[in-house]
């Protein structure tokens, strides 16, 4: 993510300008696809371009530079993610994810499939966690909030969010010594 | 605090958790400690699995990237909308004004005249008269009466014993100084500027220093609820505006 260049376009971006849109849409989508997909969002793809299409007649209201351009891209995404998975659990229970089945990727993309993996790697391995801290752990790392960015996304105190990556880290890093996760 | 991590063996969760400190876990996260641990990995393994290419947009937002956002919508009412409340209060000032103004220059019907002299009776600011303004005098007045020749000893008037006024200087002596504010304490500043108002009086008039002030001019009829006191003040004023001043050395 290239927060010089985010910072130089973002005036245009307000303005509507197309070749600013791309530019936001470039730098921060392949973060909010990756936060939606490890979190076990159902389609991905359409759900980042829902992101980016309630973000942009809002960027008028951007503040802070890159800094609020990101908080409001992430907050918006963390709703529509709270919303797809509530929308997923009225469906019922989810069929546990098979990497081998899934037609969205294709078989004869390495990298593609390798980042799936990764994908899965990341899944597995925050599955042990509470939802919340899950949530916390991904904004801190995917979308470099800091606390406090993440605490406005996910409507929480700045102490909620360091207590939540704080007892996430150490239950992951106690499974990591156990063998439980794989690294 | 051991950020190396060598005696992680012996920690128990609350120690771990000591360990994690804010400072940790912030350069955890941000992938810039040197030796965190397993941790470590996981944080890259996160990041790893977020750096995908873009993905593809959808129709709408397709639309979007290739021709940019929409104009604006256009408002339903061009003019802009003011509320009742708004619209009561720019009337409510506006009459005011208007009221004000009449009543500056004693235009109001007697009754309501009465009552509008009677609330500049109690009004601590002086407000200015049409003849103050034909003469164009400043719309102020000393703080006490000028013209009563007691002696120092004695106190100031009851009217208004405590209450602070603002006395600004004549308009050619106001570049760059801020009013004074005198209160009724301050009888030295009051005795001396009484002394001289006294003296250049009677060196003017040509009477005896010792007498009661002579009003050149007779009591305006459109003022009946002045004081006594503040009628003086008001001859004072007219005779020499340069004498409301607060310099002393003046």
């Amino acid at each position: 993510m290239n927060e010089q260049r985010l910072v130089e376009v973002l005036p245009a971006a307000q303005m509507g300008e197309a070749w600013a849109l791309r530019v936001v849409f470039d730098e921060l989508a392949p973060r909010v696809q990756g936060y939606l997909r490890t979190r076990g969002a159902a389609e991905p793809e359409d759900l980042t371009s829902e992101v980016f299409l309630a973000v942009f007649p809002r960027l008028s209201t951007v503040t802070g530079g890159a800094a609020g351009l990101r908080t409001l891209v992430f907050s918006v995404a963390h709703a529509r993610l709270v919303d797809d998975l509530r929308r997923q659990g009225r469906r019922g229970p989810a069929v546990p994810y098979d990497p081998q089945r899934d037609d969205r990727v294709s078989p004869s993309s390495e990298d593609e499939a390798f980042d799936q993996l990764a994908v899965e790697r990341v899944r597995t391995l925050l599955g042990t966690l509470p939802a919340d801290q899950r949530d916390v752990l991904l904004l801190r790392i995917i979308s470099d909030l800091t606390v406090e960015q993440v605490a406005v996304a996910m409507g929480r105190s700045p102490g909620a969010v360091k207590q939540l990556q704080r007892r996430g880290l150490v239950t992951l890093r106690s499974q990591a010594r156990e063998g439980r996760v794989p690294l | 605090m051991n950020h190396s991590g060598d005696d992680r063996d012996d920690m128990d969760t609350d120690g771990q958790q000591q360990e994690l400190d804010d400072w940790t876990v912030d350069r955890l996260l941000a992938g810039q400690l040197a030796d965190p641990g397993d941790l470590r990995q996981i944080v890259e393994l996160v990041r790893l699995a977020s750096a995908l290419p873009p993905p593809a947009p959808n129709a709408a937002l397709a639309e979007i990237l290739r021709n940019g956002l929409p104009g604006e919508p256009v408002p339903e009412r061009q003019t802009p909308r003011v509320g009742w409340p708004m619209r009561t209060g720019l009337i409510a000032a506006a009459l005011f004004a208007a009221t004000f103004g009449a009543a500056t220059a004693n235009a109001l019907p007697a009754p309501i005249q009465a009552i509008v002299d009677d609330i500049k009776a109690r009004n601590p600011f002086e407000l200015p008269s049409p003849t103050q303004r034909q003469q164009d005098v400043p719309a102020t007045r000393s703080p006490s009466p000028p013209q009563v020749p007691e002696p120092a000893a004695v106190p100031a008037p009851a009217t208004q014993p405590q209450e602070e006024r603002t006395v600004l200087p004549p308009l050619s002596d106001r570049s760059g100084e801020a009013p004074v504010t005198r209160s009724a304490d301050d009888t030295a500043v009051t005795e001396g500027r009484d002394e001289r108002d006294e003296a250049e009086d009677d060196r003017e008039a040509g009477t005896d220093p010792e007498g009661p002030p002579q009003p050149e001019e007779p009591d305006e009829p459109d003022e009946p609820d002045e004081s006594e006191d503040v009628e003086g003040a008001v001859e004072v004023d007219q005779e020499d505006p340069t004498e409301l001043t607060s310099d002393p050395e003046d």
